[in-house]
């Protein structure tokens, strides 16, 4: 499925650190405190607050890396579903709620998120169990 | 006194069953798994030569 990365955030840093490899110049590890984002699950019109299903709040460093692949941290991470409704889309977004990986697709396989079920009820539990980012 | 219920999906009692099942709603669980495809990370497919 293709998602859709921000471009100040992530895709400018990711071409700024092709153009410095080509360059050999040395890739620095990022700074700042890292603070816990999110993982919003929502309908088919999620767009900010709205269509919001679920919020699962991730741990401060989300993912770590290991070759091509990000794997997703402090699993299984759940939350209480604030609507309900059938789960669509979901987007991964910083603490400050800005959006920094959209489009996800959420179904029950074959999808970026896949769940046994994506009809939500208000109060229920929602739990990622593993999550994973492949570079293609 | 109002009779405790059987949580359907656990094996507990409303006041005691598993805190995961903490609704009488079994837990929507899933996985992430994202592949990233070529165009996503800003690449154009190269242009067939004349």
């Amino acid at each position: 499925m293709t998602v859709t990365y921000a471009t100040a955030t992530v895709k400018t840093p990711r071409m700024q650190v092709m153009a410095d490899v080509i360059a050999s110049r040395t890739i620095a590890a990022a700074t700042g405190t890292a603070t816990a984002g999110q993982l919003v699950i929502g309908t088919a019109g999620l767009s900010g607050g709205t269509g919001v299903l679920a919020t699962i709040t991730l741990p401060a460093t989300a993912f770590t890396v290991s070759g091509a692949v990000a794997t997703l941290q402090g699993v299984p991470l759940s939350a209480t579903a604030s609507a309900s409704g059938t789960a669509a889309l979901a987007e991964f977004r910083n603490n400050a709620g800005t959006t920094v990986i959209s489009g996800l697709t959420v179904g029950t396989s074959g999808s970026d998120i896949n769940l046994n079920s994506t009809s939500i009820t208000s109060g229920q539990t929602v739990s990622i169990t593993a999550g994973t980012i492949t570079h293609g | 006194m109002v009779p405790r219920q059987k949580c359907p999906y656990c094996d507990g009692t409303e006041e005691e069953h598993n805190p995961s099942c903490g609704t009488l709603l079994p837990p929507i669980t899933g996985t992430v798994e994202i592949t990233e495809e070529l165009d996503e990370l800003g690449d154009q497919p190269k242009e067939s030569q004349p």
